[in-house]
């Protein structure tokens, strides 16, 4: 069975969304953004959609990057824009800050734990030296980890936290990727039995649609939210 | 609105852009010295409030004061094959549904966009449906079909309603002709 593919905006959507917003309001000044959350709260998909609907930069941080600066240089450059980026550091990091000068886009870096903590330098000099937004993408010890930084930390702007999904959303997307109408109670139980985590709600929702199609209805109770995590559970 | 380089639209955005704030009288002003082409014997108020309306409503500018407007600098909205070229080299293996729920495109355009990818040779598809892209030229190709049926299109247009106006030409001529003894 398969959802209907629609993109909620969730209280996270929104308060990223509000994040943004509020670096933009910095314009020209070097600034942080700093989002972070346990997996499966959304955030890469908030990121990427972000991106895609605002033209910004999204960079998910590769693990290989981590010894060499040029290679992360050079994917930067090339999201930007630079069809073929400068094999030297100086110059694909010239070659960056030149399509940022003039393009100030932001640039939301995923999975950022896995940069060097020296890559932050390069990061702070291209945020100070062009004006546009970097915003950090990590889970919940990217906090602790860039206090340690000073010099970043001071230029964090804004700061957000995904939270668990909460049953006002989950009844908001059944309703809009199944057509579900679920009760109040229905959806705590979805909530408490995912944890707030937004890949368990989909595959909960799946399972509602299926109990709903079998007994013919679209009203989703408390009981049939038990069932369906029950379900879910016998198949983990 | 959309950006069409060398419309009045597209000059007064300029001056929008280059001035920042600027009244009616200004802009009406300004335009008449940068385009005197385009308002040659036409009334310029009018043309000026109307892509001030158009301006205003797609949130490009926004009203101040009386009669005056400020550069609001929103950029263009995006557009949907944009969104899903950035989609799909974020995430470089993507479904139709991940194309559709992220960017809002029907699954008839997305297919077709995909299509289009297979036909560069850009994108394959997986055995379980997905795609993947498999050669990434950072910038999204032209969909070059689709822009010679757009030409097509325009050209056709332009015929009809010349066609249309000769007609229209000799009928008066004819009418002309017939009423002289």
């Amino acid at each position: 069975m398969k959802l209907n593919p629609s993109f909620v905006k969730t209280k996270n959507v929104r308060n990223f969304q509000a994040l943004m917003s509020g670096l933009e309001l910095a314009e020209g000044e070097g600034r942080f953004g700093l989002v972070w959350g346990q997996a499966g709260r959304g955030k890469t998909r908030t990121a990427q959609w972000y991106s895609a609907d605002n033209n910004s930069v999204y960079l998910r941080v590769l693990a290989i990057w981590s010894t060499s600066e040029l290679d992360f240089l050079c994917t930067l450059a090339r999201e930007l824009g630079v069809l073929t980026p400068p094999r030297r550091k100086a110059a694909a990091f010239q070659a960056v800050l030149d399509k940022l000068v003039m393009d100030p886009r932001p640039i939301i870096l995923d999975e950022i734990e896995k940069l060097h903590p020296r890559f932050l330098e390069f990061l702070r000099d291209l945020t100070d030296l062009s004006g546009a937004a970097v915003v950090f993408v990590g889970e919940e010890n990217l906090v602790d980890h860039l206090m340690h930084e000073r010099r970043v930390w001071s230029r964090v702007f804004q700061q957000m936290q995904f939270e668990p999904i909460n049953p006002s959303d989950i009844i908001f997307y059944a309703a809009e990727a199944a057509g579900l109408e679920v009760g109040k109670d229905a959806a705590q139980v979805v909530a408490a039995s995912s944890g707030g985590d937004f890949r368990l709600v989909r595959r909960d929702v799946v399972s509602l649609a299926q109990i709903c199609r079998a007994k013919g209805t679209k009203e989703v109770t408390a009981e049939m939210a038990s069932i369906a995590a029950k379900q879910a559970l016998r198949g983990a | 609105m959309p950006k069409r380089k060398g419309s009045f639209a597209h000059m007064c955005r300029e001056q929008f852009e280059a001035n920042g704030q600027m009244t009616v009288a200004e802009l009406r002003a300004a335009m008449i010295q940068a385009a005197p082409e385009k308002v040659a014997g036409r009334k310029v108020q009018p043309m000026v409030q109307a892509v001030l309306r158009d301006l205003l409503k797609g949130g490009e500018i926004v009203r101040v004061a009386d009669r005056t407007y400020r550069w609001a600098a929103r950029k263009e909205p995006v557009q949907l094959r944009q969104k899903m070229w950035s989609i799909l080299r974020s995430r470089r293996v993507v479904n139709l549904e991940d194309l559709m729920e992220l960017t809002g495109a029907s699954c008839p355009y997305a297919k077709q966009w995909v299509r289009m990818l297979e036909g560069h040779e850009l994108v394959r598809r997986l055995a379980d449906g997905r795609i993947q892209l498999v050669n990434d030229p950072v910038l999204m190709p032209e969909d070059t079909n689709k822009a010679e049926k757009l030409r097509a299109i325009r050209v056709r247009k332009a015929l009809d309603s010349m066609r249309q106006s000769m007609e229209g030409l000799a009928k008066a001529v004819k009418e002309l002709e017939e009423a002289v003894p």
